[in-house]
C-alpha cells in the first residue's frame, strides 16, 4: 500500500531503471511489492481527506488505504494530525464544535462523513482504546457487559459467555475470572487497559482504534498489550497511534508517517523502517528530526 | 551513553581504519610477489594482531549500536553492512598474510618466473581493492558496482593462470612444491577479488538498500 504519490514514485523508478543499473536489481522491500499485507482487502479508504479545527487545517488532503485484519501504525511528531485522523474514523470529533472535514473516509462502503450516520452504530463497528485506561467505576463484569447491553437485550447465560469470550480475547480471563464482580478500578494499569480492549471488542467491532494505548503502562504491561494486539490482528482491523517507533516496528504491518498534517509516506512497516522512500521519513525514523 | 550519531561516527572511523590497514597489507603482499620485496612480505607475515583487534572493535561497536540504539533505515543498513564488511576485510587480511608466507617460501625455495598474466591479475586486484575502499569511504554505490564488474576480469585471469599452471606441470624439471605455492597464491588473489566484490555489495546495500547479492552483474554506465 502506498499513498497518493505512489504512481509517480513508481514512474520515477521505471525511468531511473533505464539510466541507473542499480535500479535493475532486486531491492530490499520493493515499494508496492505484492505480499500478504498489500493483498488484504481494503477496510478503510481515505481520499483527499482534510480536517480543520476552526481555521486551522490539521489534516491536509491525505489519501491511503487501511487493510482488513492488519495493524496500521500512525507515527509522526506531536501535532502532526495522526490523533485527529484517528478520531475522525469513529467521529469522536463530532464533540468538537469547530471540527470539520472534507474528502472521502469510507469504511467498507460506508461514508463516515455522512452527517446522517448513526454514530452509536458506527462506534459499535469501530471501537476505541485510549491513552489512559478508562474503566467505568463498575465491576469488571459490568464494564464488559455495558456496551452489548446498549445495543440489545441478552439472556444471562448469553451475556456470561460474551463477557468470558471478550476477556479471553483480551488475555485477561485467567487473571480476573474469580473476581468478575469486583470493581474494575482495583485492577493494575495494564489489566485496566486490557479490560478496555475487552470492553471494546465485546460489541463485535470490525475496527479497533488505539490512541497510544501503552503510553501510561510499564514495559511489562506494554509487552502484554503488544502481544495482545498481535493476537487480535487475526480478527480485527487495527489502527494504532504511537509515539514509540520501536513499538510501531514491532507490532504493525503497515506504517503511515504524518508530518504537519500531511501524509508523507505509508507502506509496509518493514520497508518504512529499513528503506524509507522519503527523506523526511528517513530523518524522522532515525531520530534526526521531530 | 554516547548518542547514536557519535556511535555511528566511531563505527565508521573503525571500519575505515580497518579498510586502510587491509588495503596496505594486500599491497605489501603483492609487492612481495611482483617486486620480490621480501621486507614487505615479511611485514605482512609478522601477524595481523591489529586487524584482529579492529575486527573485534567493529563487532563490539555494532553490538552496542544494535543493543542500545535500535537503529532503523540508513543507520540500520550501515550497521548491517559494517558487520559483513568487517568479516570480509578480516578474511582479506588473512589471505594477504597467506600470500606473504608463500611468497617468502618461494623466494627461498627457488625464485621462479612469474607469468605475465599474474602481473595483470595482481594489478586488477590492486585497482579493485583501491576502488572498494574508496567506495566504502564515500558510500559510492556506482563505484561499488564497478568493483563487482571488475571481479569478472579477475575470474578470467584466474582461469588463464590455471591453464598456465596445468601446462607447467607437464614441463619436465618443474618444481612441484613451488608450483603448488604459486597456485595457492593465485587462488588467494582470486579470493581477495571475490571478497572485494562482497564488500562492494555491502556498500551498495548501505547506500540505498539495494540487494545485489546473488544478482547478475550489471555494468554501470559511468
Amino acid at each position: 500500500m502506498r499513498h497518493a504519490d505512489a504512481p509517480s514514485l513508481l514512474k520515477e523508478s521505471r525511468e531511473s531503471a533505464a539510466l541507473n543499473p542499480l535500479a535493475n536489481v532486486a531491492r530490499l522491500g520493493v515499494a508496492g511489492q505484492a505480499d500478504s499485507t498489500t493483498r488484504a482487502p481494503v477496510a478503510l479508504t481515505v481520499r483527499d481527506f482534510s480536517a480543520w479545527y476552526g481555521s486551522f487545517q490539521a489534516i491536509k488532503s491525505v489519501s491511503f488505504e487501511v487493510r482488513t485484519k492488519r495493524v496500521t501504525a500512525l507515527i509522526g511528531p506531536s501535532g502532526c494530525g495522526k490523533s485527529t485522523f484517528l478520531r475522525w474514523i469513529n467521529r469522536m470529533n463530532d464533540m468538537v464544535a469547530s471540527a470539520r472535514a472534507e474528502g472521502t473516509l469510507n469504511l467498507h462502503g460506508i461514508d463516515l462523513l455522512d452527517q446522517r450516520m448513526d454514530v452509536v452504530d458506527l462506534r459499535r463497528r469501530v471501537g476505541m482504546v485510549f491513552q489512559k485506561p478508562n474503566p467505568f467505576p463498575k465491576s469488571i463484569y459490568d464494564n464488559i457487559a455495558f456496551g452489548p447491553r446498549l445495543h440489545r437485550s441478552f439472556r444471562r447465560a448469553e451475556l456470561d459467555r460474551l463477557v468470558e469470550q471478550s476477556l479471553r480475547h483480551a488475555a485477561l480471563w485467567e487473571e480476573v475470572k474469580d473476581r468478575l464482580h469486583d470493581s474494575a478500578l482495583g485492577l493494575s494499569g495494564g489489566q485496566q487497559q486490557r479490560l478496555c480492549i475487552a470492553r471494546a471488542i465485546a460489541v463485535g467491532p470490525e475496527v479497533l482504534l488505539m490512541d497510544e494505548p501503552c503510553s501510561a503502562l510499564d514495559p511489562q504491561a506494554t509487552l502484554r498489550i503488544e502481544d495482545l494486539i498481535r493476537q487480535l490482528r487475526s480478527e480485527y482491523t487495527i489502527v494504532i497511534v504511537t509515539h514509540n517507533m520501536q513499538q510501531a516496528a514491532r507490532i504493525s504491518d503497515v506504517t503511515a508517517f504524518f508530518y504537519e498534517g500531511a501524509l508523507i509516506e505509508a507502506g509496509r512497516t518493514i520497508d518504512l523502517f529499513t528503506k524509507p522512500q522519503k527523506k523526511q521519513t528517513e530523518e524522522y525514523v532515525t531520530g534526526r528530526f521531530g | 551513553m554516547a548518542s547514536l550519531s557519535n556511535e555511528l561516527l566511531n563505527l565508521r572511523r573503525l571500519l575505515l581504519t580497518m579498510s586502510a590497514e587491509v588495503e596496505q597489507r594486500v599491497n605489501q603482499a603483492l609487492d612481495g610477489l611482483l617486486k620480490h620485496d621480501l621486507r614487505s612480505a615479511e611485514a605482512v607475515r609478522e601477524g595481523d594482531d591489529p586487524i584482529d583487534q579492529l575486527d573485534m572493535d567493529v563487532e563490539s561497536e555494532c553490538a552496542t549500536i544494535l543493543a542500545l540504539h535500535q537503529p532503523v533505515a540508513s543507520d540500520l543498513r550501515y550497521v548491517m553492512a559494517a558487520l559483513r564488511i568487517n568479516a570480509d576485510l578480516e578474511k582479506i587480511a588473512d589471505l594477504a598474510r597467506g600470500i606473504a608466507k608463500k611468497v617468502i617460501k618461494l623466494e627461498y625455495l627457488k625464485p621462479m618466473e612469474r607469468p605475465p598474466v599474474l602481473l595483470d591479475m595482481a594489478s586488477s586486484v590492486r585497482a579493485m581493492i583501491a576502488d572498494t575502499m574508496r567506495s566504502l569511504a564515500n558510500g559510492d554505490a556506482n563505484l561499488a558496482l564497478n568493483v563487482r564488474g571488475a571481479d569478472k576480469t579477475v575470474d578470467r585471469q584466474y582461469k588463464e593462470l590455471m591453464t598456465w599452471a596445468a601446462q607447467q606441470m607437464s614441463i619436465p624439471g618443474h618444481d612441484p612444491k613451488a608450483l603448488l605455492d604459486v597456485i595457492g597464491i593465485v587462488r588467494s588473489i582470486e579470493r581477495i577479488a571475490d571478497l572485494c566484490a562482497n564488500v562492494a555489495e555491502s556498500v551498495i546495500f548501505a547506500a540505498d538498500g539495494t540487494v545485489v547479492r546473488h544478482q547478475p552483474v550489471v555494468r554501470s554506465a559511468s
